[in-house]
């Protein structure tokens, strides 16, 4: 209908009104008063991770069918997806927004899923930079260590780690136990941070081997030793035989030392440390019982393990402590404890436990752990080292008051868990390569709103149920060390990715383009990205509110300015 | 294939069989079950449609409209009060010539509340510029559905198929289900001659001023002539294709009838019963069954009913303050044209009211015993 119509009777009229011109020309975009624009905001599990995973990216990936994809983007971020996967106390979960519509997302199962799936397919992921001739020390080979190794060696620089035991991976290796994390995982995991050109210097203890003095040709120096220093309670009797410490029981366990200690074995402390020595001390066949001060819901220990251990048969006590360890020839037989009350409620949000004067009871036992916690041996550290609380004092970006020093992990956070000490070893990391390179920390950060629950638009999102992790029953546990929990098929892995809402962040699911009726919005492929025609955008807001997970943003339209 | 179903079931497999490609549909009793079947469809796969949950009847002909102005082949049904809700938006399916069918159950309007049959919903729409058709069986049903695509994407006028609620919606026949195959054959693919393009984007439906309006509404009742001839050709087509043939009405035992009842939907088939019953006594009595409401096929109904001394309307529906619609069209007709035929106008089967064979004997012996009608009404069945 290019040439103009001339009507003399009504057959000449078209049957519909139609223009003849295109109505491209027409800029109704100049009608709009708001604008639409593509926004990301933090998803809530991505901020709760201490590591920061993009962890909406890699479940996308992997619920669009690109396990590669999802993989390379957890390798950016963390050495460590099969060990975390396993051990992580995933507080991605705890904040995961879908919690509110149906169950929260298991994370952690995807990130194991991923990490092994890596692993199967011999994924080696050895993009890195060029040598730059610098290199840097490290002293811990546990997860800060290596995590600060692997990110330094993907930058370019030569790193060494010196490792006091005989083989790298610390707490991962000598603390938690093997059920929970196969040394196959752990070890093929340490390979691949090898592989980048990382060396690791086993049977290295600083204050004995070497000292930081010897470390001057080192362009930097990151200090990641540790808490292996035991909390001792005070008890009556505490060198009687059959006394031991948590992380000593579980470090000779750890390295196939198989011991028995006996028919009954009252555990103290209410960490994982506790729920490790008695799940292992039940594996060995005693009868475990956990004393714990507190209650059970004050327990720093991961909820699940705790919950593991009941199943497997461990016995716990709460609000009590143990005061006196007596026996017969120098070996345990009785520990005699007393009940306490809860008092005023603590910094933690936990009330305080006092002891109950003449409620002494007594435990039969022929061994006693105790796990009362851990703090770092500071003995190797310099005179003008400075501390806070135990720890090594570190700045924002963990430097610490000796110049070319830095310091992560347990030694200096002190957070306890494994992925917060992955998160200081790549803090560490770039705050060092920041430093060699002369220059300053860029921009303020993070500073991304963090998506809520009311953010998302339910329509989108059909409810589904969680994945269901499968376990070794607890009659079969007790049998050796084998994992109890086993991992994700790749069908059911897909399946609870797909689950993901995406808080926050666009996954290019071409809503906003299908209900634009001015078909103002278009995905640009050069660019991998939408983008709004103005000209014809009339500003009516649907693209915006029906983003199934707001990453679209309204604002008022300032044409006046 | 034949299969045991119901008369919205033959209607779901109408459209599935004509592959429609967008069914927005909001549920009305007694419609609902076409949605389910349609939705049934969609989710296994056997339909390749989009199937669009809508808020109202409004947006379910609005998405429609969308849809069939996009080039795709639309389908909806609805009842009654949701049918009214539409009525704003049939006016615009029709005016901007887009070729959508729908099925309307036929049920009685509100207030007061009711759900069951009579055809004063589709009657009342008879202006909107939708070719209208009604049904006698569920196998009527399914094939009405198939024809009036052909029909409606040759003219570019939406087309209406007429079935009574409950007395076929829910009630189970044998029908004959053809092959897929079969039906893409009679039914090729839409090709819209104009459609949405958003690269090539032209504005749709602007303003038409006095000085053509008018002569787009000639081309509207230019199309509506066109549709008669053409629907009887489809028809013929459907006949040789599948073995059936309704034709745009129906004359069953007409010959030298001195009483004709006119029946649509469903109560043609009781007429049947009753005039059988009177011609096997020898007494003169025929049937004319009107399929085809819109257009109305005035000249075909001018020529059968000129010879009959005496017609005998029957009307399920009335127009308040005048009389029983078809009654009013065939008066109509005839006028100036059929002075030798008196119009005798029934009301019956309001409100879902059964028409039983006595309630048409009943019209026939009004008809016999009198020369002209005493009243434009006469209720049958009624509590007078």
């Amino acid at each position: 209908m290019e040439e103009k119509i001339a009507i003399k009777t009504y057959r000449d009229v078209p049957i519909l009104s139609m223009s003849l011109q295109s109505t491209l020309p027409n800029k109704t975009g100049t009608w709009r008063y708001l604008r639409p624009s593509y926004v990301t905001l933090k998803a809530p599990c991505s901020r709760a991770c201490p590591i920061g995973q993009d962890i909406s990216f890699y479940l996308t990936s992997l619920a669009d069918g690109k396990p590669e994809e999802a993989w390379k983007k957890i390798l950016e971020s963390n050495p460590f997806p099969s060990v975390c996967g396993r051990v992580c106390h995933h507080p991605c979960e705890t904040d995961c927004n879908r919690k509110d519509y149906d169950e929260p997302l298991a994370i952690n199962a995807l990130e194991r899923f991923l990490g092994d799936w890596g692993m199967k397919e011999g994924k080696r992921n050895n993009s890195k930079r060029e040598k730059n001739g610098k290199s840097v020390a490290i002293i811990g080979g546990g997860p800060a260590g290596l995590s600060c190794a692997y990110f330094l060696a993907k930058r370019g620089y030569g790193a060494k780690v010196f490792e006091a035991m005989p083989q790298p991976g610390g707490m991962l290796r000598y603390g938690i136990p093997a059920y929970r994390l196969p040394r196959g995982i752990l070890n093929r995991e340490i390979d691949r941070i090898e592989s980048l050109g990382v060396k690791i210097m086993p049977g290295q203890k600083l204050g004995k081997d070497f000292g930081l003095e010897d470390l001057k040709s080192y362009d930097a120096i990151f200090v990641a030793t540790g808490a292996w220093a035991e909390n001792k309670p005070k008890i009556e009797g505490g060198d009687l035989k059959g006394i031991w410490h948590g992380l000593a029981f579980l470090g000779e366990m750890n390295t196939g030392k198989h011991l028995s200690l006996g028919r009954r074995v009252v555990v103290v402390g209410g960490g994982n440390t506790a729920i490790d020595s008695a799940r292992m001390a039940r594996r060995m066949g005693s009868d475990v019982t956990i004393l714990y001060r507190r209650v059970k819901d004050d327990m720093p220990a991961i909820p699940s393990e705790v919950e593991e251990a009941e199943k497997e048969g461990v016995k716990f006590l709460f609000q009590a402590v143990p005061i006196k360890a007596s026996g017969k020839g120098g070996k345990i037989q009785t520990v005699e404890c007393l009940k306490t009350k809860l008092g005023k409620t603590d910094a933690s949000g936990r009330r305080t436990p006092t002891v109950i004067k003449g409620s002494n009871f007594p435990l039969k036992a022929e061994a006693l752990i105790l796990a009362v916690g851990e703090r770092a041996d500071l003995s190797f550290l310099p005179e003008n080292a400075a501390s806070e609380n135990g720890r090594i004092a570190v700045d924002s970006r963990g430097r610490t008051n000796i110049p070319k020093v830095f310091a992560g992990g347990d030694a200096a956070t002190g957070e306890g868990f494994v992925s917060s000490a992955v998160a200081s070893g790549r803090k560490g990391a770039e705050a060092i390569d920041l430093f060699l390179r002369g220059e300053s920390a860029k921009g303020n950060g993070d500073q991304l709103k963090t998506a809520r629950f009311s953010d998302i638009n339910l329509d989108y999102f059909p409810p589904a149920a969680r994945a269901q992790i499968s376990s070794l029953p607890a009659e079969k546990r007790r049998k050796g060390f084998l994992e109890v929990h086993k991992g994700l098929s790749g069908t059911r892995a897909h399946a609870e990715a797909e689950r993901c809402f995406s808080c926050g962040n666009c996954i290019q699911c071409n809503v906003c383009l299908m209900v634009c009726p001015d078909v103002a919005i278009s995905f640009a492929e050069n660019e991998n990205r939408y983008v709004i025609d103005l000209d014809h955008c009339k500003g009516c807001g649907i693209c915006s509110v029906e983003c199934p997970r707001s990453a679209m943003a309204l604002e008022e339209e300032k044409w006046n300015e | 294939m034949e299969r045991v179903v119901s008369g919205n079931e033959a209607v779901a497999y109408g459209a599935m069989l004509s592959r429609v490609q967008v069914v927005p549909a909001y549920p009305i009793s007694p419609q609902t079950t076409i949605v389910e079947a349609l939705a049934d469809f969609c989710a296994s796969g056997r339909l390749k449609a989009d199937f669009v949950r809508v808020e109202s009847e409004h947006s379910a002909m609005a998405c429609c409209i969308g849809a069939a102005s996009a080039g795709a082949r639309a389908f909806t049904a609805t009842s009654a009060q949701g049918l009214a809700l539409m009525h704003e938006v049939l006016h615009w399916a029709a005016g901007s010539r887009l070729p959508i069918v729908m099925a309307n159950v036929n049920r009685a309007m509100s207030a007061p509340w009711t759900m069951w049959c009579d055809q004063g919903d589709s009657l009342a729409q008879r202006d909107t510029g939708w070719l209208q058709f009604y049904c006698e069986d569920n196998q009527e049903v399914l094939d009405t559905v198939i024809m009036a695509y052909r029909i409606a994407e040759q003219t570019l006028l939406p087309a209406m198929v007429c079935l009574d609620g409950f007395i076929l919606s829910h009630t189970y026949e044998q029908v004959e289900i053809p092959a897929i195959e079969e039906v893409d054959r009679f039914l090729p693919s839409y090709e819209a001659k104009f459609k949405l393009d958003i690269e090539d984007p032209h504005s749709f439906n602007g303003a038409m001023l006095p000085d053509v309006y008018m002569e787009q509404r000639m081309k509207i009742q230019e199309a509506m002539a066109g549709a008669k001839a053409f629907a009887q050709e489809v028809d013929r087509e459907y006949g040789r294709a599948f073995g059936r043939r309704y034709g745009i009405l129906e004359e069953y035992r007409s010959e030298d009838a001195e009483v004709l009842l006119v029946t649509s939907g469903t109560i043609t088939g009781t007429a049947r019963v009753v005039v059988d019953k009177y011609r096997g006594k020898g007494e003169k009595v025929g049937l004319l069954k009107m399929k085809m409401f819109r257009p109305f096929p005035t000249e075909d109904v001018r020529r059968i009913l000129q010879k009959v001394r005496k017609v005998a309307v029957v009307d399920r529906n009335i127009s308040f303050g005048a009389t029983g619609i078809f009654a009013q069209e065939i008066r109509s007709t005839l006028h100036q044209h059929g002075e030798g035929t008196s119009v005798f106008g029934f009301v019956a089967g309001l409100g879902g009211r059964d028409v039983t064979p006595a309630a048409l004997k009943e019209m026939v012996e009004y008809a016999k015993g009198r020369e002209t009608p005493s009243a434009d009404i006469a209720w049958i069945g009624a509590k007078v």
